[in-house]
């Protein structure tokens, strides 16, 4: 079995095998995440499409002392899926959201935190507000932000490991 | 105590996240070279936040993969689509002939549904010569995509090959750099290395002349020992194989010997020191 590093050095040499493989390693986590993002389905699947549209692309840039493959591809995907973020009231994330097989669920892993320390993680990482920004939007201190943040990623460490 | 509060502070989390200002930044990679708990406590936030972006997948489309697999194969795919065209096409052109055959066949067919049928087959001709038209043109705005892509291609290879060479060449030209030689030990006469060190923009970086085959899925590990520390500090990793030749180490202040050991993994913590290929400093 591939590695996702030995993935990605195969498609840089233009392996379609390996480009599918990476979208079925990364697939729905990417789809997810623009999900999550874009809060539309057609969206989603257009940054999808861009996203590894873009990595059979530049797979030859990834360089393996400086990147983490996963974290590459997901910077990737969440630029992608902030430059077409939108925001829907209807639309419940949670109703597209498959039980995975990573032994937990997302509801039941955000219910095990705070919905305050939650709210600073998702502005953080999902609208990749700074610091200041979410000092703002929250009202409340600078300092607080980064208590909360640690906080927050404290208590998913408690059921993620 | 100071590694404890460092970790506590909470900026380990906004770098991992990517809200560390350029100071906290430099800070974080500064503690982590020195400090294997708060490398440690990097690692392990980077994993909790995998989990919790792994935890947000959803099912893509059924039909979403083969939208984005058709990156890989423009022009087979284009080739597909031209003969699934002319497969569709062709049933509409048998259908005409059928009628027009049985429309001979039947001398009492009244005059005017012969003159219907022959404008419908002039309707379905003209109708399938403006679609084959409209196909010819989508194919060729594909093959066009197809060039504009193999293109953008090239051109961002061509950028990253000019980047690395002014880097390279920057590199070269900086006055403040030391250049330090690796000689190698008796276990590997030919190893041989060059490291170029920069107190000003506090960077370094390993140029790797002469490295002696090492064991398979080994790794050579480059390691430094500042005056009075026992500890060894990992400042890089090798691969045989690498892609570049040049290599950025972790920098530190005032080194006192430098040396690069071949390790199995280059995941250990301790330098194998029965194992020294290169030394110098």
């Amino acid at each position: 079995m591939q590695t996702e590093v030995e993935i990605l050095r195969a498609m840089a040499k233009g392996d379609k095998d390996a480009f599918t493989a990476l979208f079925e390693k990364y697939g729905s986590t990417v789809y997810g995440l623009a999900l999550r993002v874009t809060e539309s389905r057609e969206k989603a699947s257009n940054v999808t499409k861009e996203v590894f549209q873009k990595l059979w692309h530049n797979a030859a840039s990834f360089d393996s002392f400086q990147h983490d493959p996963f974290y590459w591809v997901m910077d990737l995907a969440k630029e992608t899926a902030l430059a077409n973020e939108s925001r829907s009231e209807q639309f419940d994330f949670f109703a597209f959201q498959e039980s995975n097989s990573a032994g937990f669920d997302l509801k039941e892993l955000l219910s095990k935190i705070d919905p305050k320390h939650r709210q600073v993680l998702e502005l953080s990482y999902f609208r990749n507000l700074s610091e200041e920004e979410i000092e703002r939007e929250m009202n409340i201190p600078v300092g607080t932000v980064a208590t909360r943040l640690r906080i927050a990623i404290k208590s998913l460490r408690e059921v993620v490991g | 105590m100071r590694v404890q509060a460092f970790i506590t502070s909470g900026v380990l989390e906004k770098y991992v996240l990517g809200m560390a200002t350029g100071e906290e930044k430099t800070n974080v990679l500064e503690m982590a070279s020195q400090h294997l708990e708060i490398k440690e406590e990097l690692a392990a936030i980077r994993k909790t936040m995998r989990g919790y972006i792994i935890s947000h997948r959803v099912a893509p489309p059924a039909d979403l993969f083969e939208k984005v697999k058709s990156v890989t194969n423009k022009q087979s795919a284009s080739v597909s689509r031209t003969d699934a065209a002319t497969r569709s096409a062709s049933p509409t052109v048998t259908t005409v002939k059928r009628d027009h055959a049985r429309r001979g066949s039947n001398q009492l067919m009244p005059i005017g549904l012969g003159l219907l049928s022959i404008a419908l087959i002039a309707v379905s001709f003209t109708a399938y010569s403006f679609f084959n038209d409209l196909k010819m043109v989508k194919q060729e705005v594909v093959d066009a995509q197809e060039v504009v892509e193999g293109l953008k291609k090239e051109l961002a290879t061509e950028q990253t090959n000019t980047r690395e060479v002014q880097a390279k060449l920057d590199f070269y030209l900086d006055p403040d750099n030391q250049i330090l030689t690796l000689k190698g030990t008796n276990r590997a006469p030919q190893a041989k290395a060059v490291i170029f060190w920069n107190d000003k923009s506090k960077t370094c970086a390993l140029e790797k002349a002469s490295l002696p085959k090492l064991d398979d899925g080994n790794v050579a590990v480059v390691w430094s020992n500042k005056p009075y520390e026992r500890n060894s500090i990992k400042l890089g990793v090798l691969t045989p194989n690498a892609a570049t030749e040049r290599i950025p180490l972790t920098y530190i202040e005032n080194p006192s010997l430098l040396y690069v050991t071949e390790e199995n993994s280059a995941d250990v913590d301790r330098p194998n020191r029965s194992k020294i290929l290169m030394t110098g400093g």
